[in-house]
């Protein structure tokens, strides 16, 4: 079936007007409803970037464990007008489009606007003022530099997004991969930019901040003990551990090992050994790393559905096989609700259900794993066809 | 040391009856069972053979507690919040050691072992002591045995021990009190009597007062008195709340307090003072509650609330932590500022907390939560303030602001007046000015305690859920890796072409 083209310019002016409706539509709802449109975290992120514009640290508004960065952004917000950071989002949002439409080339446009550009899943998460489109526009950015031969611009953009969250270092075996020699000129230009950006950003905020940036950036997602239900498997061994009435030894560092092995070592190896594609690899490392997380949210499919359009141009996936995948990822994730509901909203006693439901999910995401390494195809196949 | 003993005879008791059966000898008071209420006040003084080191590690401390189920009254009633609380002001820095010093002293000393959880507050430091009812009144009673000698106690609905720089003030308050009582004389003990009852004709909510014989021991002296007196704490006549939980069982229940009665100000001390340009109500609303650690209020959520303004949010906090991790504070404090304007459709007000993950055991949690304080609070400095600041009006006016000054400046004189109040060390009523009149919304009659369900893990299937995850982490990590190389093996049989993938891989290499 030949897909039809869609000129860019209107495929963005499309997504633009739906933002704008989403966006109006959250104004008016917070303006009018109880049931706020806006995510809880903007009212974080805003509150943490009142106290940055009072000379004072954004730490000090509680459950804010992001790069200070953020609250910096954000600061027009009290100057200017309290959606500006809803903006910068829906902006940034925009632009990681952009980049994948350019990334995949015309005939994977609708692809593009299927999973980014019009998927209303996307729009919401942006214009309800979350900031994962900051670091999904880093992440493209990096790697649309990457591939228009420019390491220094890939390296600092990628050190800025491991500035903003820690996985984005999973990519950078990949990309010292790509090359056809690991030792070159390029991955030397390419890493000391990464170690340039990430360190020098994380030295002028712990000059600002101190020990309460690394603390509450970083180390807190290593030792956290607030294991409030999530998607993933390890949330009630977490939760037994920490109440302290249980011996634990390899408990606390079982999901680390596969987690890093797996999306640093294994696939980045597979990539190279295989002449993978490059995009399918990153989306493949992003989605293993979320898979074997200690914490998944909602917000956690992000990271890896911005990289989809470019997994999806080079599989041999047939439709049938990518609408059972689909289904299996949506049904396994709705068991779950389903138990979180009963416990969140009924408070009915269900961890045994949840924990079984979290299995499900974590075998359902394996699944999909090993399917779509098994359908990925090599760049000197695609040539060749 | 002074003793004071007050008897409030009930309505339906015949006080000319009591009063006439009251035995009175050189060594011993005989009154008769009256139905009624009693106090009994210890006052002693400061001498440092009796407390030690208490004025080197205190600036001043205060114990309360109130039984939960407690009905009280107008003349007696000190409005303590439910439960056992123990109020600190050190003079050291609260560390480890110095709690720990602390509960030594006050366990070998006053016989009561306190945790050595504490919030802090703006007033100090404030600890509520998890005792069931009935140790607290065996422990009331040794108190009482301690240093009033003889004499039985009975059931204690409110008790206050305030340590400060003159000594020990000691109070024992029964709102039910029904049996006969003999009272001796104690050596070095000045021991005074009260049998009252009030006097209905010239009492009224702002004003009470009480007629009847003081009895002083010792001297066997009997003289007929009577008291008028304004207390700083009130009760709102035909007005009552209903406290409840909605969205319950669930992590985030709510508070629901419903109003009966009337929401206006108290009448008394109604209305706005006028200033030139703002007209400033005296008396506001406010809600107060103590909660356990095994929930949390979330300070950012309650602000979006319509009808109510958070003044303070003490104590645990933390909106992520489980109720296990926090082994410093006991619970949290909450002080609200209620809007009675924006209840006046529902008259029901619902405030969000939520539960914290509880500790794994058997499949749920039940946790006790005490009633909370409901009443105005009505300053009566502001009107004088206010009036001070106006200028520029006629001698006319001026009178008339200043004849209202001294009304109001009289108000405030009669309360440090009042026989039955003190200063509050801690809780709620240290947080206003000492010239703050309560006017307190009592509890619906049939109210006590509240329970909420908290859901929890079974802490034995630990072990099942540890090797479940541990089989299906190397399960999950196995089939990725034979994918993988299930996958290389297919694709690249020869391993020549390796090398040659690597250069053909032309759109992903950068330039040299």
């Amino acid at each position: 079936m030949k897909v039809p083209h869609i000129p860019i310019k209107w495929l963005m002016l499309a997504s633009l007007l739906l933002r704008i409706a989403f966006f109006a539509f959250g104004l008016y709802q917070d303006a009018t409803m109880e049931v706020k449109y806006t995510d809880i975290d903007y009212y974080v992120f805003t509150d943490a970037s009142k106290y940055v514009l009072e000379g004072k640290s954004p730490y000090l508004r509680e459950t804010y464990r992001y790069t200070p960065l953020l609250a910096q952004l954000l600061v027009p917000c009290h100057i200017w007008w309290f959606s500006f950071g809803k903006l910068v989002f829906v902006v940034c949002d925009l632009i990681t489009g952009w980049i994948l439409c350019d990334l995949t080339g015309e005939s994977k446009r609708a692809v593009v606007s299927i999973c980014w550009l019009l998927n209303p899943m996307v729009i919401t998460i942006s214009t309800r003022g979350s900031s994962e489109s900051l670091l999904t526009v880093v992440v493209l950015g990096s790697i649309w530099l990457w591939k228009r031969g420019r390491p220094i611009g890939s390296g600092l953009l990628l050190g800025l997004a491991i500035h903003l969250k820690i996985y984005p270092l999973i990519y950078v075996p990949t990309l010292l991969l790509s090359q056809s020699r690991l030792v070159s000129w390029p991955n030397f230009r390419f890493s000391a930019s990464v170690g340039v950006s990430f360190v020098s950003l994380g030295v002028a905020m712990y000059w600002m901040y101190g020990w309460e940036f690394l603390e509450h950036s970083y180390l807190y997602h290593w030792g956290r003990i607030d294991h409030r239900h999530n998607f993933s498997l390890y949330n009630q061994l977490m939760y037994h551990v920490s109440s302290g009435q249980v011996q634990a030894s390899w408990e606390k560092l079982i999901s680390f090992v596969p987690q890093l092995g797996l999306s640093m070592v294994v696939l980045p190896l597979w990539f190279w050994y295989n002449g993978m594609d490059m995009g399918t690899t990153l989306f493949l490392q992003t989605f293993t790393f979320v898979t074997f997380n200690k914490v998944i949210t909602s917000q956690y499919f992000i990271w890896y559905l911005c990289l989809l359009p470019l997994l999806l141009e080079n599989t041999d996936l047939t439709k049938w096989q990518g609408v059972q995948m689909t289904v299996v990822w949506v049904l396994s994730q709705g068991i779950w609700l389903l138990f979180g509901y009963k416990l969140e909203f009924q408070g009915l006693p269900v961890f045994r259900e949840l924990f079984l439901s979290s299995l499900v999910f974590f075998l359902a995401q394996i699944y999909i794993i090993g399917q779509l390494v098994k359908h990925a195809i090599p760049v000197q196949h695609l040539k060749k066809e | 040391m002074d003793h004071r003993i007050t008897f409030i005879l009930d309505n339906k008791t015949d006080a000319s009856e009591v009063f006439s059966k009251v035995k009175l000898t050189a060594k011993s008071l005989e009154i008769p069972a009256v139905t009624g209420s009693r106090q009994n006040v210890l006052r002693v003084p400061y001498e440092a053979s009796l407390f030690g080191d208490w004025a080197a590690v205190f600036q001043g401390f205060e114990i309360t507690y109130r039984y939960p189920e407690a009905v009280g009254n107008e003349i007696l009633d000190s409005y303590n919040s439910a439960g056992l609380f123990l109020y600190l002001r050190p003079r050291l820095q609260l560390l480890d050691e110095e709690i720990r010093t602390i509960g030594s002293m006050l366990l070998q000393d006053l016989g009561l072992e306190t945790e050595t959880k504490f919030i802090a507050t703006p007033s100090g430091f404030s600890s509520k002591i998890n005792v069931g009812d009935v140790h607290v009144q065996q422990w009331l009673s040794s108190v009482f045995s301690r240093f009033a000698g003889e004499g039985e106690l009975g059931h204690v609905d409110e008790f206050s021990a305030a340590f400060g720089s003159t000594g020990l003030n000691i109070s024992f308050t029964s709102f039910d009190h029904a049996q006969p009582d003999t009272v001796y004389t104690k050596s070095g003990v000045k021991t005074e009597v009260g049998v009252f009852e009030r006097e209905p004709r010239l009492s009224s909510v702002d004003s009470i007062a009480i007629n009847g014989f003081r009895y002083a021991l010792g001297d066997a002296q009997e003289k007929r008195t009577m008291l008028q007196f304004q207390r700083p704490h009130r009760l709102v006549p035909v007005s009552e709340v209903h406290t409840s939980l909605v969205n319950v069982p669930g992590l985030h229940p709510k508070l629901r307090l419903q109003f009966e009665g009337d929401l206006r100000e108290p009448m008394k001390l109604a209305g706005s003072f006028e200033t030139n340009s703002t007209k400033e109500p005296m008396c506001e609303l406010f809600y107060h509650v103590n909660y356990p650690n095994d929930v949390y209020w979330d300070r950012y959520e309650l602000k979006w609330l319509q009808a109510v303004d958070l003044i303070g949010l003490w104590g645990s906090d933390n909106l992520e932590q489980p109720q296990y991790a926090n082994t410093l504070e006991w619970g949290s404090e909450i002080l609200l500022r209620v809007d009675p304007g924006r209840l006046v459709e529902t008259q029901s007000l619902e405030v969000p907390f939520h539960s914290r993950y509880a500790l794994p055991g058997n499949s749920s949690d039940i946790v006790e939560l005490l009633l909370g304080e409901l009443f105005w609070g009505c300053d009566l400095k502001k009107p004088v303030q206010a009036a001070e600041s106006l200028a520029g009006t006629t001698p006319i006016e001026r009178e008339a602001r200043q004849a209202k000054i001294d009304q109001f400046q009289v108000e405030v004189d009669a309360l440090s007046h009042s026989p039955f109040d003190y200063t509050a060390l801690g809780g709620y009523k240290s947080y206003f000015e000492p010239e703050t009149v309560f006017y307190h919304v009592a509890n619906a009659a049939s109210q006590q305690t509240m329970q909420l369900e908290v859901p929890a893990a079974i802490r034995t299937d630990f072990n099942a859920i540890r090797y479940a995850t541990l089989a299906s982490v190397l399960l999950g990590t196995a089939y990725v890796v034979k994918c993988v190389l299930g996958r290389s093996q297919s694709r690249n049989p020869d391993r020549k072409n390796r090398k040659k993938t690597a250069e053909t891989r032309g759109r992903e290499t950068t330039k040299n």
